[in-house]
């Protein structure tokens, strides 16, 4: 066996056993590729016969996937269950209906265009590269999302008797402390064994600059903590030191705190101007396809050269056959279709899982937390409705839309799930009050998205666990006869846009493969 | 007929050496538009899923969709303490009258039976001695019987069997007021002592012919 691969060779090794995903993060690392790149899908321009295709689910995945399709002149058509085209990609603006199953509800919002939230996809990382590729090549604006802001709150019931807190205090607090600590044990020289001369005095240094201590290496308060009062024509007030034993009950520390630091939510993110629902409409313009709307997919069937779909439309039991299926339905809805699947691939459908998530929005009648000098970004509570967010954009606006709920545990959103609308505001004004006092007197309306409630949905997302995904997702990465399972469920990244552009593209070069197998055969 | 199954597999693998398909699902009637909803959860020919702790209500009689509709509309199931899924089932009622109800409950039951296929192992032999007195209520052959409120059980999801067999034990299912139904089978779960004997009392009846007219 030897020892040292050529470049080439080891391509083309990654290429057969990763496909262009792996491909493509290798030629970076090794330098072929600039790190930032036009992303274009190749896909072999179609002849002949085989170009009917049929995709299964209107969101962005199937989008993009039709949108390189067409481009190679493939004939494309979309069979959508619901009545609206973006998938969970969900902007909620004046007048929108929230198809939640069971209890519909409607968004009495004002019609401006600052007035809106995004119900799901919410942020864009600088490293998803296909959702910034396709913004630029499909001209939409975008603009900085406030991912996290030091002058938003942090509440815990069981820390400061439930008091709100500035969140640079706690973390200016929580560093200082601990930097304390780090030093005291310096001057009792337990890091000797590791660290001498030079080494120990940068380690020193770097503790006093991290904590922001002083020379002697105590923490006195900081000014990282924001000023208690003055600083322009009087001289500046520090903030005293919170307690460190009350500091460390709020379970700020075990998420909230470290949020921004995190792979896909460090600052900046970006969000669409306008609305994140902008990059998929983006597409449409573009698309030849027929995108037929309220069409329960009922059937999946393969067959020996084709995939038969039978749907619902206008009452009437319809099929389609086509050369080739994308197929987006959430595994969970997908494992209730009848299908002919191998029982593998079943299995593989029948292991995801149901992501529950929820958001609460509220269009508040003026903008008070700009006011509390908080410009975007979230607060953080230990209660259910864990998170707070400030929009991003409309600032200095008169109005806003706040999301007085972001959940991701199960339980929180289960939770609110199971309450009637109505309740679930009550709810969430309740919580909310005890990070805003006078919070309900702002509320004019308000709704809410339960995703594991929505129909043609039920879940944010549809996800594989760790184990499950190890023993299935390469299997439904490739394609079952000439059906395709796509959408961000089939990715590392469940519940992100570049989640279901990379599954796009990963079966867009699966499909390649086989097409150019086809004209080579 | 063993040949017959053996012809048409030799004949798939013929026809398509990449994989090896089940048979071809069978289409049935459109669901009439207002009831698309209970298809989301329970699959598109009424054939249950366990993705979402849907069961199989393509094998029920009008009846039994009737009386367990009302029983959620009441709140006899799917109260507060109830588990989530059994909640959100009670949540989707809601929204339906009585009229609805009936009408859903027969158009549930003009549905072809889809069969579930078995998850569970456990001794068959040992399940038909527990099964006979399960029979005098659910039927020898386990197609139910209105007149003792017996739900049929050939052909339903041996998962939501065993889920609800342990429900009835413990409590969460039958113990409510005004569940006559219900009681009758917790006083009866008594017979099924433990784990075992349920799991083999669920392999018996997945021997049953599923594929039979309902009633």
């Amino acid at each position: 066996m030897p020892r040292h691969y050529s470049r080439r060779q080891l391509l083309q090794w990654v290429g057969s056993a990763g496909g262009s995903a792996a491909l493509y993060q290798v030629s970076v690392a090794l330098g072929l590729l600039p790190l930032t790149r036009s992303v274009k899908a190749q896909v072999v321009k179609a002849r002949g016969e085989r170009r009917s295709v049929v995709l299964l689910g209107a969101g962005l995945c199937n989008l993009a996937i039709t949108y390189e399709l067409e481009k190679a002149g493939f004939d494309c058509t979309i069979i959508e269950a619901s009545g609206r085209i973006g998938g969970r990609n969900l902007t909620v603006r004046s007048g929108d209906v929230i198809d939640e199953i069971g209890q519909p509800q409607k968004c009495e919002f004002d019609d401006a265009p600052h007035l809106y939230f995004n119900a799901s996809v919410a942020r864009i990382p600088a490293h998803h590269h296909l959702v910034l590729g396709y913004c630029r090549e499909l001209g939409v604006e975008l603009e900085v999302f406030i991912t996290e802001n030091r002058h938003a709150l942090v509440q815990d019931d069981n820390a400061y008797c439930g008091r709100p807190l500035q969140m640079r205090e706690y973390v200016a607090d929580a560093r200082g402390f601990m930097s304390e600590l780090m030093s005291k044990a310096i001057d009792t020289r337990v890091f000797d064994a590791e660290f001498s001369g030079e080494d120990a005095e940068r380690l020193s240094a770097f503790i006093r600059a991290y904590g922001d201590l002083d020379k002697q290496g105590r923490y006195k308060g900081s000014d990282r903590a924001g000023y208690a009062s003055g600083g322009m024509t009087t001289p500046a007030i520090k903030k005293g030191t919170l307690d460190f034993s009350e500091l460390l009950k709020s379970n700020f520390w075990r998420r909230g705190m470290h949020w921004a630091e995190a792979q896909d939510y460090a600052a900046p993110l970006m969000q669409a101007v306008g609305g994140n629902d902008k990059i998929f409409k983006a597409f449409l313009p573009h698309l030849k396809a027929r995108i037929v709307m309220g069409a329960q997919v009922q059937t999946v069937t393969l067959k020996e050269e084709a995939v038969q779909i039978s749907y619902n439309e206008d009452g009437q039991r319809k099929h389609i056959t086509a050369d080739y299926c994308f197929n987006s339905i959430p595994a969970n809805i997908m494992n209730g279709i009848p299908n002919n699947f191998s029982k593998n691939y079943r299995g593989g459908l029948a292991s995801f899982g149901r992501g529950k998530l929820m958001k609460i929005a509220f269009q508040m009648k003026e903008r008070f937390w700009e006011r509390q000098d908080i410009y975007g970004g979230i607060s953080w509570t230990n209660q259910p409705i864990e998170q707070i967010w400030y929009p991003s954009h409309g600032i200095n606006k008169q109005k806003g839309i706040m999301l007085g709920s972001y959940a991701w545990t199960n339980a929180h959103s289960e939770w609110f799930g199971r309450m009637t609308p109505q309740a679930r505001l009550d709810e969430a004004i309740r919580q909310g009050t005890k990070v805003h006092p006078n919070y309900a007197d702002y509320i004019e309306n308000g709704v809410s998205v339960i995703w594991h409630r929505m129909n043609h949905q039920l879940g944010c997302t549809s996800s594989l666990s760790p184990e499950a995904r190890n023993k299935y997702l390469k299997l439904l990465q490739k394609p079952e006869g000439r059906h395709y399972m796509v959408g961000d469920q089939i990715s590392y990244q469940p519940g992100w846009q570049e989640g279901a552009l990379s599954a796009a593209h990963h079966a867009l070069h699966e499909f390649n493969t086989r097409v150019q197998l086809a004209k080579t055969g | 007929m063993k040949k017959v199954v053996l012809c048409i597999l030799s004949l798939t693998l013929v026809l398509s050496p990449g994989i090896i398909c089940a048979a071809e699902p069978v289409t049935s009637q459109p669901t009439p538009e207002r009831f698309i909803y209970c298809t989301v959860c329970h699959g598109t020919a009424f054939q249950g899923n366990r993705s979402l702790d849907a069961p199989n209500l393509s094998i029920l009689g009008t009846w039994y969709v009737k009386v367990q509709l009302m029983n959620y509309k009441k709140m006899i199931r799917g109260g507060a303490g109830a588990k989530n899924h059994v909640q959100e089932m009670q949540q989707m009622v809601t929204a339906l009258d009585e009229d609805a109800i009936g009408e859903v409950s027969a158009f549930v039951g003009t549905m072809k039976s889809t069969p579930a296929s078995s998850t569970i192992f456990g001794d068959s032999a040992r399940g038909a001695k527990l099964y006979q007195s399960c029979g005098t209520c659910h039927g020898a052959d386990g197609l139910g019987n209105e007149t003792f409120g017996a739900p049929r059980l050939a052909g339903q999801h041996d998962w939501y069997l065993e889920r609800e067999l342990v429900s009835y034990r413990n409590g969460s299912r039958g113990a409510a007021e005004g569940d006559l139904y219900g009681a009758q089978m917790r006083a009866s779960i008594s017979m099924l002592e433990d784990e075992e004997s349920i799991r083999d009392v669920l392999v018996y009846i997945n021997t049953f012919n599923q594929t039979l007219n309902k009633n």
